[in-house]
């Protein structure tokens, strides 16, 4: 053990000086800044810089509205004044962006744009309406006035619109929401037989009530992760519980839309199905919401990109960052054993008191040891990344799992440290390949390429999105590749594990971790045999 | 005096090549011993053999009782050794070198290093990098590392390499200086002037095999220097040199 040490000491003497520790700093510290910097692009969201708007946005947007202002002045007419409205409406935006430094791309101008839709109905409304009507002064008049009735009730919830603030907002949404439900509940006291459609509006107003309620009780802003689990929660209802077809409309659409129905009751029944088995996730994201414990393992459901959880996209980072500590590796020690056995400096050790098995061994602890101080100084230079930026998530906040519609608490720390382990067994299994040849072949040219290339492979063909490679990737034992694609398997890496990369996680993961310690164990033994076999023939 | 290095049917082959053939010899403690022999004999190929640098194909060598095959790391501990250039790293100071050769030989008494680079007058140059170092500089700085650890076999493979006149005689009077320690040295040498000034005993080689073992007593017994002798054995032995 000492000597191995003693070994280890003469390859950091002989191997680390000041410059080099430098340049490797400023190599990870831009790379890391370009990964975040291309990953925010990626994640959408929160993290999608958009070009900011500015004064002169709103004066164009001011401009647009005095043209069409004026047009509706001489013309009178009811296409000058929809068009009025809805210049007055991007005004209105264009102004609250400015005022709040969003910029185009940010989510929050949706969430806008949405809210004021919904206090201002749609125009397509007052359309409906104006079908009625004839273009006279009296019909514009009557749009008028109700518009401004209206408009009065956005002013007044624009006074209270901080921005992310949503649960201010979420009290129209509340009382719009209760005032359907008496309407439906009123319908469905008339109707004698059981309409489902009925029933699933039902439902579903009952439950956004209830989700409205826990946004306003507990403040919740659209950027807080809690928003993100209302918001799929939403997504959920929507998607099962309206709209229901009427029999009339099922009928009508039958062989575009449902030709996959036997008929109408079949239709009823597999929706009902369909309800029942979402269900589960929905009760779990409200258990999330009631005991307030953040999701790491979300179901498909899920939109990853929708996720806020900023620190979890640092820790995505590392897993392209690996990608970098690959390649700085292979060119600081693709020669590690070539170079020395060129230079001859390699008979200093071996006609010394030091087996080959040990000057190898400290060789290989070396690089290992050396890809893991790298890794650990690009996981701090994220950590630092993500706090100067505001981004670091709480950890203190308990995680859970909802991985097959089961719910599971979970350490979150822990959680982080085993998919980190399980990256830097892959970035080890590609170190032995470089290690297996560098002492095999003595050619640093050879070494660095091929290494280079399988690194390159690694990353790419697991990304190439068909499922018949898919399927040999799961059976055959290209460990590595595995890796890749468990790793690799969703935009924003494992962390945001979904059902579908569930599957390596079930299936292949445990599998590919032993397979690929045993790989790199027999690797390793190879070298050695080899290595020991071999005349120092410089 | 004991034996200390002993060569029992040492065979080499490289290939199919046989490089060493049944070579056996051994040289007693406190000996200067000169390897000499044409270029191709098996002089390098018998001394890295001797450190583990070649496996041995059969036979073996023993140091100090300690066998190289199958006692490497202990065996070699006895010897301090310079193969045709130093090894060193080039980008390195001396200083830095001579740590790393101190941490490889587990050498704890620095003020001995201290005089090694006196006594090799390299105490002015010590932090400039190897790299800037001339070809005598450097065998100098070889024989400071070959010494470090005060072994008891010195091995020399072409040591005046790069040595100007002067530096020729200092080698020559360390040599003998380490031999009144009672250091048993072998060096392997062309230069056969140079070499019967300081050794006790000869083995020549040629094509791997001994031609012959003669002491310097014998030579002056024959009255025939070891050019003469080293020439007349070749003749003999047919001419072949390889």
């Amino acid at each position: 053990m000492k000597k191995i040490l003693d070994l280890l000491k003469t390859e950091f003497i002989k191997n680390v000086n000041l410059k080099k520790i430098i340049i490797v700093l400023i190599v990870l510290v831009l790379s890391s800044l370009i990964i975040f910097k291309i990953s925010k692009f990626n994640y959408g969201g929160n993290y999608t810089e958009g070009t900011k708007i500015t004064q002169s946005d709103v004066e164009n947007a001011r401009e647009n509205y005095n043209r069409s202002k004026k047009l509706f002045e001489e013309l009178n007419n009811y296409e000058s004044y929809i068009q009025m409205i809805k210049d007055e409406k991007f005004l209105k935006i264009r102004e609250l962006m400015v005022e709040n430094g969003f910029t185009d791309a940010s989510s929050n101008r949706f969430k806008i744009y949405n809210l004021f839709l919904k206090i201002i109905p749609d125009l397509s409304e007052y359309e409906a309406i104006i079908n009625g009507y004839k273009e006279t002064t009296d019909d514009i008049n009557d749009i008028m006035e109700k518009y401004n009735k209206l408009k009065e009730e956005y002013d007044t919830a624009l006074d209270a619109l901080v921005p992310g603030d949503i649960y201010k907002i979420e009290k129209y949404n509340l009382l719009d929401y209760k005032e359907q439900l008496n309407i439906v509940n009123a319908q469905i006291e008339t109707t004698q037989t059981t309409d489902y459609n009925l029933e699933n509006q039902k439902k579903y107003l009952e439950e956004q009530i209830e989700l409205s309620q826990y946004l306003i009780d507990n403040k919740i802003n659209a950027d807080d992760w809690q928003y993100t689990i209302v918001e799929n929660i939403t997504n959920l209802l929507i998607k099962y519980l309206i709209p229901m077809a009427t029999e009339e409309e099922f009928n009508e659409n039958r062989v575009s839309m449902y030709s996959y129905y036997e008929n109408y009751e079949d239709y009823i029944n597999q929706s009902k199905i369909l309800l029942e088995k979402n269900t589960k996730p929905i009760s779990n994201y409200k258990i999330i919401l009631k005991e307030n414990i953040k999701p790491i393992i979300m179901s498909n459901e899920l939109s990853s990109t929708q996720m806020p959880y900023d620190i979890r996209i640092g820790f995505n980072n590392i897993y392209y960052m690996g990608i970098v500590i690959l390649v700085i590796c292979i060119i600081s020690f693709g020669g590690m054993i070539a170079n020395e056995h060129k230079t001859g400096s390699i008979r200093l050790l071996i006609s010394n008191p030091f087996s080959r098995s040990k000057v190898l061994l400290s060789k290989y602890i070396y690089l290992i040891l050396n890809a893991l101080i790298l890794y650990v100084i690009s996981l701090l230079i994220f950590i630092i990344i993500m706090f100067v930026t505001g981004n670091i998530d709480s950890l203190s906040i308990p995680q859970m799992i909802v991985q097959n519609d089961v719910v599971t608490k979970t350490n979150y720390l822990l959680f982080i440290i085993k998919n980190i382990g399980i990256h830097f067994i892959f970035i080890s299994f590609i170190l032995t390949i470089l290690f297996f040849l560098s002492s095999v072949s003595l050619n640093v040219a050879l070494t660095g390429c091929t290494t280079l290339l399988i690194t390159l492979l690694s990353v790419f063909i697991p990304l190439i999105n068909a499922d018949k490679i898919n399927a040999i990737f799961s059976y055959i034992p290209f460990t590595f590749l595995n890796y890749s694609k468990y790793l690799s398997s969703n935009p924003t890496y494992n962390l945001f594990i979904t059902q579908e990369s569930n599957m390596y996680i079930n299936t292949n993961i445990n599998t590919c971790l032993i397979s690929t310690i045993i790989l790199i164990i027999i690797i390793y033994i190879i070298a050695n045999i080899i290595y020991c076999k071999r005349d120092i023939k410089n | 005096m004991g034996e200390i290095i002993r060569v029992e049917n040492l065979k080499k082959k490289i290939g199919r090549k046989v490089i060493l053939n049944n070579l056996s010899f051994s040289i007693d403690e406190g000996q200067i011993v000169g390897l000499v022999g044409p270029n191709g004999a098996g002089k390098s190929t018998f001394i890295k053999s001797m450190l583990g640098l070649y496996k041995i194909t059969s036979g073996d060598i023993k140091i100090c009782g300690l066998s190289v095959k199958n006692q490497h790391d202990k065996a070699v501990r006895n010897i301090g050794c310079i193969i045709e250039n130093p090894d060193m790293y080039m980008d390195l100071t001396g200083k830095k070198n001579l740590e790393i050769y101190s941490l490889i030989k587990d050498v704890k008494d620095k003020s001995y290093i201290d005089e090694l680079v006196r006594k090799l007058k390299l105490e002015n140059r010590i932090k400039d990098k190897i790299k800037n170092y001339s070809l005598g500089m450097r065998q100098r700085l070889g024989i400071v590392q070959a010494l470090i650890n005060k072994p008891k076999i010195l091995i020399l493979d072409e040591p005046t390499n790069g040595l100007d006149p002067l530096g020729i005689k200092e080698l020559r009077n360390l040599i003998l200086e380490l031999k009144s320690e009672g250091m048993t040295i072998l060096i392997s040498s062309h230069i056969l002037s140079e070499i019967e000034k300081v050794c006790d005993k000869f083995i020549m080689i040629n094509d791997g095999s001994i031609l012959c073992e003669v002491t310097k007593e014998q030579l002056k017994e024959q009255n025939i220097s070891l050019e003469d002798k080293f020439i007349s054995m070749l003749e003999n032995y047919g001419g072949q040199i390889r």
